[in-house]
């Protein structure tokens, strides 16, 4: 199986650069395969630091023959949205299962922690791996923290930039959607949160003695069925006291209504280009080959790796 | 950057307080129990050929409240330093690694129910497996009492 390894600089907590990372964009992979892919590359490539972006659906547009490849045997549905769980999830409180089995929605657990997320193509999925970097010992909350402010602020400061260049060049003066200009981005208690109040996104880490990953989905568009598949969970923040899924988070196309997930995309990664040095920067849709990706492909492929090695599991009985 | 909070440091104080309480190797009926710790705080303590295992206080604090333990299964074998499972704490799932190499030979089932002890009970009640030492040699690179709160003092600050 043919493999490309590049030079890889290892960035060290003592310098004062940007650390240096690999960027992704893997939109194309099926659910299942970004998520057992990143969790590959998370355990074993770990002689980098990774940034990743994708929106991803059940289908994938592999050929069946790649290595990175799981092929649509893995899940079984003709449906375009799936049920992630944290590692920790229990089927029972979190979802309603009736529905859940009677629409054949796949309920997925992930390795990471974190909540339930119903998840489709709407919804924009961004991952940062940090090998060294911010500082050692990593611990959640404040990774938390280094993340929404070394990040995802600045991306939500440029997004904010977008629009109001948009709007300008629409026009649209008249227009009865009140836009405002200020970045109303925050983290509050462990949730990502627009104007306070409302959840933008949903966050996850795993932390290991390797690294750690963040791995946060931003709803473009609110997708349907989430009050009838997805219980209150028990566990919530107390900002969000006893609000319906579809009362508590807010979808970015309502926060930008002048951009599009290519703008998100196109901010994303102007924002890493910012905030770390890319090393390289590879879009799955644009690869005329796929083992070409900058990472090692696994002994037998993904497929094997998933079957021996992940976390990552479909849920086949609930 | 990461800045551990007042919380943490208290609760490390009183956790090297209880270390230095069992580190003393006692002989009780002519059994001695040893406790030995990891940079990466967890804790084993040895009885005989067994070790029981689990995070330290430290740990617990910085992690914040535990939703979830995942544990291997009796008979599992794992090297030093090998994951032998996780917790679940604020969105984010840590490893935990094995101390020293061995075979699990009980598992903690109450934290399946009960995660939360790990917060109250982390070197008591709220162990994670013990296992059957492989290599006793192994325990002489890990920390002992004193270094271990060493560690956490610099960690800390």
């Amino acid at each position: 199986m043919l493999t490309r390894r590049r030079r890889r600089r290892r960035w060290t907590s003592t310098t004062t650069t940007a650390p240096t990372v690999q960027y992704l964009d893997l939109t194309g992979l099926s659910i299942l395969e970004r998520l057992v892919l990143e969790e590959y590359v998370y355990q074993t490539q770990t002689q980098c630091n990774w940034v990743l972006i994708g929106t991803h659906g059940l289908q994938s547009t592999l050929e069946e023959s790649s290595p990175w490849s799981l092929a649509s045997s893995f899940l079984h549905s003709s449906r375009d949205a799936a049920i992630v769980l944290g590692i920790g999830g229990k089927i029972p409180e979190l979802l309603y299962t009736k529905p859940v089995q009677d629409d054949q929605i796949p309920v997925i657990r992930r390795f990471s922690g974190g909540g339930t997320v119903l998840m489709n193509g709407d919804c924009i999925w961004t991952t940062l791996m940090g090998r060294d970097f911010p500082t050692r010992p990593f611990y959640p909350r404040p990774l938390m923290e280094y993340t929404a402010t070394h990040f995802f602020h600045p991306l939500f400061t440029r997004l904010q930039s977008y629009q109001q260049l948009k709007q300008q060049q629409s026009n649209d003066h008249h227009s009865s959607t009140t836009i405002t200009t200020d970045n109303l981005f925050s983290l509050r208690e462990h949730d990502y949160v627009w104007d306070k109040d409302s959840k933008i996104a949903g966050n996850a880490q795993s932390i290991g003695k390797t690294g750690w990953l963040h791995h946060t989905s931003f709803l473009w568009q609110i997708p349907s069925g989430m009050s009838r598949y997805l219980r209150l969970p028990a566990k919530r923040p107390e900002y969000r006291a006893s609000r319906p899924h579809e009362d508590f988070v807010r979808a970015l196309s309502q926060i930008f209504p002048h951009l599009t997930v290519d703008d998100f995309r196109r901010a994303f990664r102007e924002t890493s280009q910012t905030v770390y040095s890319v090393e390289s920067s590879c879009v799955l849709s644009e690869l005329q080959e796929e083992y070409l990706l900058p990472v090692v492909v696994p002994e037998g492929g993904l497929r094997q790796w998933y079957q021996t090695k992940s976390r990552t599991k479909v849920m086949t009985q609930f | 950057m990461a800045s551990v909070s007042f919380l943490t440091r208290t609760v490390a104080r009183r956790s090297f307080d209880s270390v230095a309480r069992m580190s003393r190797v006692t002989h009780l009926g002519g059994v001695r129990f040893s406790s030995y710790f990891t940079p990466a705080h967890e804790y084993v303590k040895v009885d005989g050929k067994i070790g029981t295992c689990g995070i330290t206080d430290f740990a617990q604090a910085a992690l914040g409240d535990i939703v979830f333990v995942d544990l291997p299964e009796v008979g599992d074998e794992f090297a030093k330093g090998e994951s032998f499972g996780s917790v679940e704490s604020v969105k984010a799932a840590s490893d935990v690694y094995a101390p020293v190499s061995g075979t699990v030979v009980e598992v903690n089932e109450v934290l399946s129910d009960e995660p939360g002890m790990v917060n109250s009970e982390a070197e008591g009640k709220a162990w994670f497996v013990k296992i059957e030492i492989k290599d006793e040699a192994e325990l002489k690179s890990l920390l002992s009492a004193d270094a271990y709160k060493a560690h956490c003092e610099e960690e800390a600050h």
